[in-house]
């Protein structure tokens, strides 16, 4: 069940409305609970079994892990748990994946294997949902939070079906003491919750469904294509994955809002980031946040002088590439934004140890510009091992985008260039002020609600029919 | 892509910069306030053909193409209507046919509103549009003249009457004509044309998927969704044609075994099947409500096809239904039998159109000094 189809209205018209009509947790947690499942049964029934494995596992391993005396055989409790997680992810994530590697591996040395991959379907959103569980063991382990004995209420955190399938990825800290204490009603949660709902739909159905049917087909076939039409396709992808992603967030959170609970934001205006690393402060931040916590900082962070650190840092953005897909276009790009945090991070360290003075105001703006421009242009550019469909289409990609470059673009007739770019534009420069600006406040929720209607009318009107699906579903 | 994507963007700048601060809540006066909008906007929506509000439609795009050919084609002589799916999209150059007709005496004006998948509703829903889009007074100087419907013949449609709605690319333009009426219509044609269930369950699975697509498909034809996906004002004056030669052949497409398999059918056919089209009926039952008014006769056309299950079920149709031209006699046949002519079993190419076209011209002009 994807939040922009009918069946979701029809599900959050019955789950909304019950969860608040029953007066306490004991009966608004298995409510949750049989939604969580329904809500992912909805796309393939039969991987609710995965999901119940999952909880049951978490819910086993957190007492194994929390029932172990502190010291070594905690600590090889808690491996030992987080290794049954990751093998589950990996059989249905990498198994396949694995096989060709090998196998075509091989093949470059003239030995065939006759491997043949299993055809493995990916559940979605396991990816997800495996790494809360790790957190959690990892937090119960850490004595960061109490182990929780309940069944219910942790199959409700790790299965919530808001942020089920495409995160954003909750920590246990931050979800389990919400579900300890009853929820109360809180109509400026519920309201903020419609808000972020429909902006989301907005982000979702209107942009990034629209430039999706604009770009795919260049994607799909790039050879041939003018370097302005390849140009298009690459700006195209640079917003659609944004609204895409960022919508999705949007409404998870949203939808987590109505049922009076929160969920920490996963985007605070990326394309505004003038480095790498703030990119990444604001990119997928509850993913950055746990590669930090979970991978970075236990293979030493920067503790361990600067080569090391950057070892660490190629290490965590390699797997983080690894963890949204299984092909070597994701290592390719998460190796490059690790390469390319490692070079900003040297940069700064050179830039403080020199003690440069400060430069004039127009000087920092001008500094500030460049500065933007070409961390956008990098993010930019990484998107194409991203979005490629193979390592060779990237190639063909990078050399039209060359020739567009030196003026010898051609053209690129009919492509959706207003949407390319005044919604990106709008979102990063002006969207981004709502944060710090007051806004105009309603205090009349019949007024909320026919701004929200007509918002919601407006998404129908310009959205495509058909679903469409999130792009972050696949990972 | 125009301006038009600044209402969108509008629409977000309001939703972000606006802050709730209710600690009241209003139940049921937001909710009266939100059924209020949305009553308002259906409302409106229901005064606006939807041929007008899905500009950038095929089916549009087709239509406003048909009534521009039509306007130029001057008065008088009688308007003959063809609709159909892919078959009569690529074997008949309506202007071709008009042209024939003329030459040989009759004035006959050629409205061609087929489109490829176009199933029994959606060549109704072309066919109102057409009426519609004429405004009043073409259309009632049109009303005046003789106006002829000629309909395609072809097993899966006349069998199925939501045939290839199950493909996402005919799912996603349903919505174009299935406003509540359309989708009722559907509903009873797909209920008629299909076998009883053996029991509640096996019905229930078989109806769940056919009648959530079709409240999908309702829903968002009264809600406009996708009117102005391609946000772009230009084509609102964009028309398509609806006559397209097909080059080559299909993929896989054997000739020579399906020629066969043709002249040995002909040879020797068994005994004729019947075919049972309740579903049929049921959609013709209402184009003729909705169209009725506007024709003064009706005929089915079976276009000339070599796959032998095609012409057999023409020729079925014929027995069964009666007012049928075609399909060709194994001597006209003959004339078909060239490689050249096929795209694929029941496609002509651009050539084998030139021929389909000038046979159902004679057809058309025997019946016509038979009828007039």
């Amino acid at each position: 069940m994807i939040f922009n189809s009918l069946a979701f209205l029809c599900f959050a018209l019955v789950v909304v409305p019950t969860f608040w009509a029953l007066r306490s947790d004991r009966w608004r947690h298995p409510l949750l609970f049989a939604a969580n499942f329904v809500f992912y049964g909805w796309w393939d029934w039969r991987f609710t079994g995965l999901l119940l494995g999952v909880v049951v596992m978490s819910w086993g391993c957190g007492l194994w892990v929390a029932g172990s005396p502190a010291g070594g055989r905690r600590r090889a409790a808690l491996l030992w748990s987080c290794a049954f997680q990751l093998a589950v992810l990996g059989y249905f994530k990498y198994t396949d994946f694995f096989i060709a590697s090998v196998r075509s591996a091989f093949a470059g040395f003239g030995v065939e294997l006759g491997w043949t991959t299993l055809n493995i379907i990916l559940p979605a959103g396991v990816s997800f949902y495996i790494f809360q569980a790790i957190s959690y063991l990892a937090s119960v382990s850490a004595g960061s939070i109490p182990v929780e004995r309940n069944f219910l209420r942790l199959g409700v955190y790790l299965g919530f079906f808001p942020h089920l399938v495409a995160g954003p990825i909750i920590r246990a800290h931050q979800f389990l003491p919400q579900l300890a204490s009853a929820r109360v009603f809180d109509t400026a949660l519920f309201w903020e919750g419609c808000r972020k709902f429909v902006l989301g739909f907005l982000y979702k159905t209107v942009f990034a469904d629209n430039l999706a049917a604009a770009i795919n087909p260049i994607w799909a076939a790039p050879n041939g294509r003018s370097g302005a039409e390849v140009f298009g396709a690459v700006l195209g992808f640079y917003g659609q994955i944004y609204f895409d992603f960022a919508g999705y967030s949007l409404m998870a959170i949203g939808a987590a809002n109505w049922l009076g609970y929160t969920i920490p934001e996963n985007f605070r205006f990326p394309y505004l980031a003038a480095s790498v690393v703030d990119f990444w402060r604001r990119w997928h931040i509850s993913l950055s946040l746990w590669l930090r916590d979970y991978l970075y900082i236990p293979l030493g962070g920067n503790r361990l002088g600067e080569a090391r650190r950057f070892a660490n840092l190629m290490a965590t953005m390699l797997l983080g590439g690894l963890w949204h897909g299984a092909s070597w276009n994701f290592v390719l790009w998460g190796g490059l934004h690790g390469a390319a945090l490692s070079v900003n991070h040297i940069w700064s360290t050179r830039r403080e140890r020199a003690g440069t003075r400060p430069p004039s105001v127009a000087g920092k703006w001008a500094g500030v510009a460049a500065a933007w421009v070409l961390t956008q242009a990098f993010v930019m550019a990484c998107w194409v091992p991203f979005r490629a469909e193979s390592f060779g289409d990237s190639v063909v990609i990078f050399q039209a985008l060359a020739a567009f470059f030196i003026g010898n673009g051609g053209s690129a007739a009919g492509f959706p260039w207003m949407l390319a770019v005044v919604p990106i534009l709008a979102d990063t420069f002006l969207v981004s002020r709502s944060e710090s600006t007051r806004g105009a406040v309603i205090r009349k929720p019949v007024l909320g609600a026919l701004l929200l209607a007509l918002a919601v009318l407006t998404a129908f009107l310009f959205m495509r029919g058909e679903l469409v699906p999130f792009i972050y579903f696949q990972f | 892509m125009d301006v038009m994507v600044l209402v969108p963007v509008l629409a977000m700048l309001g939703v972000a910069f606006v802050r709730f601060d209710c600690a009241k809540g209003r139940g049921l006066a937001c909710g009266a306030a939100v059924v209020v909008v949305f009553a308002a906007f259906l409302g409106v929506r229901a005064m606006v053909p939807d041929e007008a509000l899905f500009f950038a439609s095929e089916a549009a795009r087709k239509v406003r193409g048909q009534i521009r050919l039509f306007q130029k084609a001057g008065q008088g002589g009688g308007v003959l209507l063809l609709t159909g799916s892919s078959v009569a999209t690529h074997a008949c150059d309506s202007r071709q046919l008009q042209k024939l007709l003329r030459e040989n005496g009759a004035g006959t004006r050629v409205v061609q509103l087929s489109a490829q998948g176009a199933n029994h509703f959606e060549r109704t829903f072309l066919m109102e549009a057409f009426f519609r889009g004429l405004g009043p007074g073409a259309r009632d100087a049109l009303l005046a003249e003789n106006v002829r419907h000629l309909d395609e013949v072809f097993n899966a449609y006349d069998k199925d009457p939501l045939y290839l709605m199950d493909r996402e690319q005919y799912r996603a333009r349903a919505k174009v004509y299935l406003s509540p009426d359309y989708a009722l219509a559907a509903w009873r044609a797909w209920r008629a044309g299909r076998a009883p269930a053996e029991s509640f369950r096996e019905e229930l699975r078989a109806s769940l998927p056919v009648a959530s697509m079709l409240a999908d498909r309702m829903l968002q034809n009264r809600f406009g969704v996708g009117a102005f996906s391609d946000m772009n004002l230009r084509l609102l004056d964009k028309r398509a044609d609806a006559f397209f030669p097909l080059e080559g052949s299909k993929g896989g497409f054997d000739y020579r075994a399906t020629a066969d398999a043709f002249r040995g059918d002909l040879a020797g056919r068994p005994e004729k099947s019947v075919p049972a089209v309740p579903g049929w009926r049921t959609a013709r039952d209402f184009r003729k409500a909705r169209t009725g008014a506007w024709i003064d006769s009706e005929a089915w056309v079976g276009f000339p096809a070599i796959e032998p299950h095609r012409r057999a079920w023409q020729e079925s149709f014929a027995g069964v239904v009666g007012g049928i031209i075609g399909p060709p006699s194994g001597g006209e046949m003959e004339a078909f039998l060239d490689a050249g002519n096929w795209y694929d079993g029941v496609h002509p190419t651009g050539r084998g159109a030139e021929l389909s076209t000038k046979w159902l011209a004679r057809e058309l002009l025997r019946e016509f000094g038979v009828r007039q």
